[in-house]
């Protein structure tokens, strides 16, 4: 069964197993965070602890494993916390985005005609923005903070999931069997809910899956750009942002504050790798031709 | 014979959208198209690729709406019915069609493809007569029960098409649309797929309309059969006279086309003008051997030409004979 093959498939395949493998070590580390690292305040276990006000970054040690990052944050501490806070953000913004596009997707679909008209020239006109600027814009107008951020990127994102849902449901809508169930006697609801939606939602599931990694990417530029999660922030764009004036170091020393900026890097990036791994094992999982 | 299907002079055009600017362009797919299932028969329907078979199929069960002219299955009229009434006649009139890949949702069980209709219908509700009833009804169409929890892909075509059969049967139908149910399949398991058509057909008193492009087919299961070109119907009459005496020049370069074992095949007689019809006159005209020119200016209409037989040819309105030989 389909079930088997999953597994099969990531199991043979090196890249497949290598995303598979990072998605699970993140969302443990997710998981575990009250463990791997103590809450430090518990009204906002994203706080990252503060060592001290001094501000140069101080290299790995016993006391802080990955070191410090400007103002003595603990880049242990982010990098854990923010794995948990980007599994937020990334399902969260994925799941909405994903259900707005449903809607408006079916929708359209369905009922074709004008409706069709007026919500695609919609998905047309948030298209015609680059994501990254229309969701700067609202994030801007809405205030820095990490829930209107989750709203700005969920804002950007549903349109391609719209577009995709409404040309799959187009094409199942003229399969045999749609027409079959229709002479059977079923009626809109049932014909959408049980034919048309079971056959036409798994290219946007792909899709979905690639895209938790690059909403998670967004999400850090925007916090980068002093948009999303606020100075303190176990946020692995705020950790970046934090170590914007560390990059270069000493004269003598250029990487002398390497890790402030290559932990949390390191950090997104396996995190975005994994995902886009695993979607691209969950497409080829999906893929019929691949039976 | 009383008729159960009686269909009157159809017509059905689409539209074809232009971008943005421009009228669209309209085909007329259907063109005056009268036909009347009997009660009890066998309707074969015959033509080409592209004729209209499959569009009259899908305006007899309201999936299209007619241009114009009426379909009245059973006493009411199948343009003009509610959702309910609509609801109502899918119990009467069922269809098998013609992909036995596409028509199944390859989703679900086999369980779950034959539930449905008695979902819709609420059609034994109780668990107990639901298993009993789709346990007989695999039977009835040649398969076993244990086939009933498996998917359609683990299927061959001729077993994909019983298990559409079996769905059309799911709702005790009076009426069966049969839309080329054995053309996608290989010509061994034709013979099959027709044999259970011929024997549920006996058993459960069925009126079929049965769409096919190939008069062997034809031959084997149908009491009556219509010859369609281009929309329209050139030649009806019962299946043993049509084929002993067909009298339309269509009709006879079909079954001309027929391959019989121990006959040399013929080629089509050579187009005496080439390119689609004027639109004026008998759309055969074109590629008729015998057209003159009556033909490309008048529409022929259907006559009876004997008992039961009907003809559209001007040749024949002329009070000449179209003989197979001359």
């Amino acid at each position: 069964m389909w079930q088997n093959r999953i597994v099969k498939r990531i199991y043979t395949n090196k890249t497949s197993l290598a995303g598979f493998i990072l998605v699970v070590f993140f969302l443990l580390v997710a998981l575990f965070a009250p463990w791997l690292a103590p809450v430090h305040n518990p009204h906002n276990p994203y706080q990252m602890p503060q060592k001290s006000y001094a501000i140069a970054p101080q290299s790995p040690s016993a006391q802080n494993w990955f070191g410090t990052t400007e103002q003595q944050y603990d880049l242990y501490y982010g990098v854990v916390w923010g794995a948990r806070l980007a599994f937020v953000v990334g399902v969260t913004v994925t799941f909405f985005a994903f259900l707005i596009g449903l809607l408006v997707g079916a929708v359209a679909a369905y009922f074709g005609g004008k409706v069709d008209e007026v919500l695609m020239r919609l998905t047309d006109v948030v298209f015609a923005v680059p994501s990254l600027v229309l969701a700067m814009v609202i994030a801007a107008m809405l205030g820095p903070d990490i829930k209107n951020m989750m709203i700005a990127l969920t804002a950007v994102a549903w349109p391609s999931y719209a577009r995709l849902i409404r040309g799959d449901i187009l094409s199942v809508k003229r399969r045999d069997y749609v027409t079959a169930a229709r002479t059977l006697g079923a009626r809109g609801p049932r014909i959408l809910l049980r034919h048309i939606l079971p056959n036409s939602i798994y290219p946007a599931v792909v899709v979905a899956s690639l895209d938790i990694g690059y909403i998670v990417l967004t999400a850090a530029s925007l916090s980068f750009l002093g948009l999303g999660a606020q100075p303190g922030t176990a946020d692995w764009g705020q950790l970046i942002a934090m170590a914007r004036n560390w990059v270069l170091g000493t004269a003598q020393n250029p990487f002398a504050y390497w890790y402030t900026v290559a932990i949390p890097g390191g950090a997104i990036f396996l995190f975005v790798l994994g995902w886009n791994l695993l979607g691209d094992a969950f497409r080829d999982i999906l893929d019929p031709r691949q039976v | 014979m009383s008729a159960c299907v009686e269909i009157k002079n159809l017509y059905k055009t689409y539209h074809r959208r232009k971008w943005l600017f421009g009228a669209g362009e309209a085909v007329e797919v259907l063109k005056d198209v009268t036909l009347s299932l009997a009660e009890n028969r066998v309707l074969g329907l015959v033509g080409e690729s592209g004729c209209g078979k499959s569009t009259l199929c899908k305006v007899l069960l309201g999936i299209e709406k007619p241009t114009s002219g009426t379909v009245v299955v059973q006493g009411q009229e199948v343009a003009a019915s509610t959702p309910a009434q609509l609801k109502k006649m899918r119990r009467v009139m069922q269809v098998i069609y013609q992909d036995p890949y596409g028509s199944l949702d390859p989703r679900m069980t086999v369980r779950q493809l034959l539930s449905e209709p008695l979902d819709i219908h609420k059609l034994y509700l109780d668990k107990h007569e639901r298993n009993k009833f789709l346990e007989e009804l695999v039977q009835a169409v040649g398969l076993s029960p244990e086939h009933l929890n498996r998917y359609p892909h683990e299927f061959s075509g001729g077993q994909r098409q019983r298990i559409s059969i079996a769905r059309a049967l799911a709702l005790d139908p009076h009426i069966l649309v049969a839309d080329e149910p054995v053309s996608a399949l290989d010509v061994s398991v034709q013979a099959q797929i027709l044999n259970l058509l011929r024997d549920i057909k006996r058993t459960r008193k069925l009126s079929v309309l049965f769409v096919t492009h190939d008069f062997a087919v034809a031959r084997f299961l149908c009491d009556d059969i219509a010859v369609m070109y281009q929309g329209r119907i050139m030649e009806k009459a019962p299946a043993e006279q049509l084929l002993a005496r067909p009298m339309h020049p269509y009709t006879q370069t079909l079954l001309s086309a027929v391959p019989e074992v121990g006959k040399a095949l013929t080629s089509e007689p050579e187009e005496k003008a080439s390119g689609p019809s004027t639109g004026t006159g008998c759309p055969f005209a074109p590629r008729c051997s015998k057209a003159k020119e009556v033909c490309r200016q008048q529409i022929p209409t259907l006559v009876e030409t004997a008992p039961g037989h009907w003809c559209a040819c001007a040749c024949l309105t002329q009070g000449e004979t179209n003989d197979l030989k001359s």
